[in-house]
């Protein structure tokens, strides 16, 4: 071997993974052998990094057992009190509102010791952001009994805030050491504040206190992390790590929230994952070409998968609002194509109603409006096929959208010409036309419950729009 | 399974025998790094080649779930590896391996290219630094065989086995992507040396 090998060795060595980035892969290797274990094995699933391990109180209850008098029934009388005092009250504390007597033991004896054990930035803003959703479910709480007073809304409003800036302040710290961290947990805190911000709408629609201070709090910590400009764009490597731990945690509660879940409930939680993972693999694809749209996308993902989490841990959250409400469906490319075909459908039959009114257009500048705009509509009709043929479906909508508009508008401008109805009620048909079970905007048609007459005429057949595969 | 703690292998990755998931970790540290040298002079990005070995390892690992045992994580690990890189050049549109082929013939090579004597001339003049930096300006074909040879230290045979070609076809792409380099160098000086003229006069 001539020096050329050993030389060429010596300095492709030095492109390694940096120490860093080896344990970071190496952390995600063993993630994905957690959640994928091998057959025959148990997962010993440890508790992801931004979860908040339940806390007792850090009290042992042995220490408290010899009573100072000595007897038997004191020294019972001790136990069971020392158990009462120290295990069974915080316990009932933690269904306690504000208002109810055990209410300052939740806060500031269960939570504090929690508080107290948050040693980590990341820990104190996953549990700051545990008490900010817990103090807005205990308002929603209240308002739908009626009891939210406008004094308590202030207290609980002020304390959503301090937890809300404490989230902020923790994200802060973070930043400090990790600026690519600090990014995703700024994106996990939005999500919260955006599932939050849905839930407290879904309780002024259906209380009967007022939540707005709450709702205003929530808006203002919400426009003031996402306006912040500060923050580093998370790499895409470090969205994609992030993204594959919560989707596998996300896989995991399902099967778990499968057990006792209706079967609406499962087909809508499936879809959101397979939108997710469609979005991510989207993203993926377009990665080399448009690496900030790519990385944009991935964001929205991380920030719909988390949602989806809140939405399958939070009982509450599931009773309270819809999953639709806070992880939109998106549809798939041929669920969009279907929609355009749809609307293009309706297009062309409002085309041939314009057509068959057009000759009654008595006023000639009217007439001459409907005729351009006919050909033009008609030249969106025509962009809208091209781009359904070649599957390029965002002009499909924009074109197909124009259409509509434009056509729409034009059926409203004929409207003064559009027959109207006899004295005896029945809808008036017309020979070219035929009867529509929809009124047209502006004329005062009316619709029979037998439907259309038997002069009707067979408008031409729509042939189908091909999907291309 | 094994906790976190324990994933400290106590065999080697290519042992035989041991437990499964130890013996995997034990690959992970034993040669993800080549791996990820081996991807990152194959796509000249070093974010991507990070996401490659990841995928590498997670398919490995699917493997294993399968029900099937890896007896020599070394050759297993660079196959899953090749393939990825493969799918990637395909995604990118880049040149396919196979119209490559195409264009220059499937021929043998000539006695020079195959029998050594021209390839171990061909080294002499070639400076090892620069021809890492500019294994990118190579065609996939090109470019694949000499990351493994000269950036992995795979043998001709490992190396035919691991992209199903013959050992001569092997050479014979070492030869030619060498050879290309050299006149990539030597046109780059030759600019260079140009430009220098072009000034003084």
């Amino acid at each position: 071997m001539n020096n050329f090998d050993s030389d060429i060795k010596k300095y492709a060595h030095k492109t390694r993974l940096k120490a860093s980035e080896k344990a970071a892969l190496r952390e995600r290797i063993v993630s994905y052998m957690e959640y994928h274990p091998l057959p025959g094995k148990t997962v010993a699933v440890e508790a992801p990094r931004t979860k908040v391990p339940f806390i007792e109180p850090a009290v042992s209850i042995s220490s408290y057992i010899t009573v100072p008098f000595g007897s038997l029934p004191v020294r019972i009388f001790g136990g069971v009190l020392v158990v009462v005092v120290f295990v069974v009250i915080p316990i009932v504390a933690e269904r306690s509102v504000p208002g109810d007597v055990l209410y300052l033991v939740k806060t500031e004896v269960n939570e504090g010791v929690r508080t107290q054990f948050a040693n980590s930035p990341y820990k104190k803003v996953a549990l700051e952001t545990k008490l900010m959703e817990r103090r807005i479910a205990e308002a929603r709480l209240l308002a739908s009994e009626g009891k939210l007073t406008e004094e308590v809304e202030e207290q609980i409003a002020a304390t959503v805030k301090t937890h809300a800036e404490a989230v902020q302040s923790g994200i802060a710290e973070i930043e400090e050491e990790n600026s690519e961290d600090a990014a995703i947990a700024k994106i996990a805190f939005t999500s919260a504040l955006e599932v939050q911000s849905a839930v407290l709408d879904q309780a002024v629609e259906t209380g009967t206190s007022s939540v707005a201070t709450i709702i205003d709090v929530v808006n203002v910590v919400h426009e003031a992390v996402s306006a912040d400009e500060n923050t580093v764009e998370p790499s895409f490597t470090a969205l994609s790590a992030r993204i594959e731990s919560e989707t596998t945690r996300a896989y995991e509660l399902f099967e778990t929230v499968k057990e006792t879940a209706t079967e609406d409930e499962v087909v809508n939680i499936e879809r959101r994952l397979s939108d997710i993972n469609r979005k991510v693999n989207a993203a993926k694809n377009i990665e080399q070409e448009d690496l900030i749209a790519a990385q944009e996308s991935m964001k929205d993902a991380l920030g719909l998968i988390q949602k989806l989490v809140s939405f399958m841990t939070d009982i509450d959250l599931r009773e309270s609002v819809a999953l639709e409400t806070i992880v939109p469906i998106e549809l798939t490319p041929e669920e969009r194509i279907g929609t355009v075909a749809k609307t293009l459908s309706e297009v062309r039959t409002d085309l041939t109603k314009l057509s068959g009114i057009l000759p009654r257009v008595t006023d000639p500048d009217v007439a001459a409006k409907v005729t351009i705009g006919i050909e033009e509509v008609t030249a969106f009709v025509t962009k809208t096929e091209d781009a359904v043929n070649t599957l390029l479906v965002a002009e499909a909508e924009s074109n197909v959208q124009i259409a509509n508009t434009f056509v729409k508008d034009l059926i409203a401008l004929i409207a003064p010409y559009v027959p109207v109805p006899d004295s005896t009620g029945d809808p008036v048909v017309d020979p070219i036309i035929g009867s529509s079970t929809e009124p047209l905007p502006g004329v005062l048609a009316t619709t029979t419950d037998t439907g259309t007459t038997t002069d009707t005429v067979t408008l031409p057949v729509e042939p189908d729009i091909p999907v291309t595969q | 399974m094994a906790t976190r703690k324990n994933h400290n292998a106590a065999t080697g990755g290519d042992a035989p025998g041991g437990d499964p998931e130890e013996r995997f970790l034990k690959a992970f540290d034993e040669y993800s790094d080549a791996l990820f040298r081996h991807a990152t002079y194959r796509l000249s990005d070093r974010e991507r080649a990070t996401e490659i070995v990841h995928d590498t390892f997670t398919k490995a690992w699917g493997y294993l779930r399968n029900g099937h045992e890896i007896d020599s994580y070394k050759s297993f690990l660079y196959k899953v590896i090749n393939n990825l890189i493969i799918d990637e050049y395909r995604r990118r549109k880049e040149v396919s391996l196979d119209k490559l082929l195409g264009e220059e013939g499937t021929d043998e090579g000539s006695f020079v290219e195959l029998h050594g004597g021209g390839l171990e001339e061909l080294t002499f003049t070639l400076d090892a630094e620069r021809v890492l930096t500019l294994l990118g300006t190579l065609p996939p074909a090109y470019r694949e065989v000499i990351t493994l040879r000269y950036v992995d230290g795979l043998g001709p045979k490992e190396i035919s086995d691991l992209i199903e070609e013959s050992e001569n076809v092997v050479s014979v792409r070492i030869f030619r992507g060498l050879r290309q380099l050299r006149d990539t160098i030597e046109g780059e000086e030759e600019r260079a040396r140009q430009n220098r003229d072009t000034k003084w006069t």
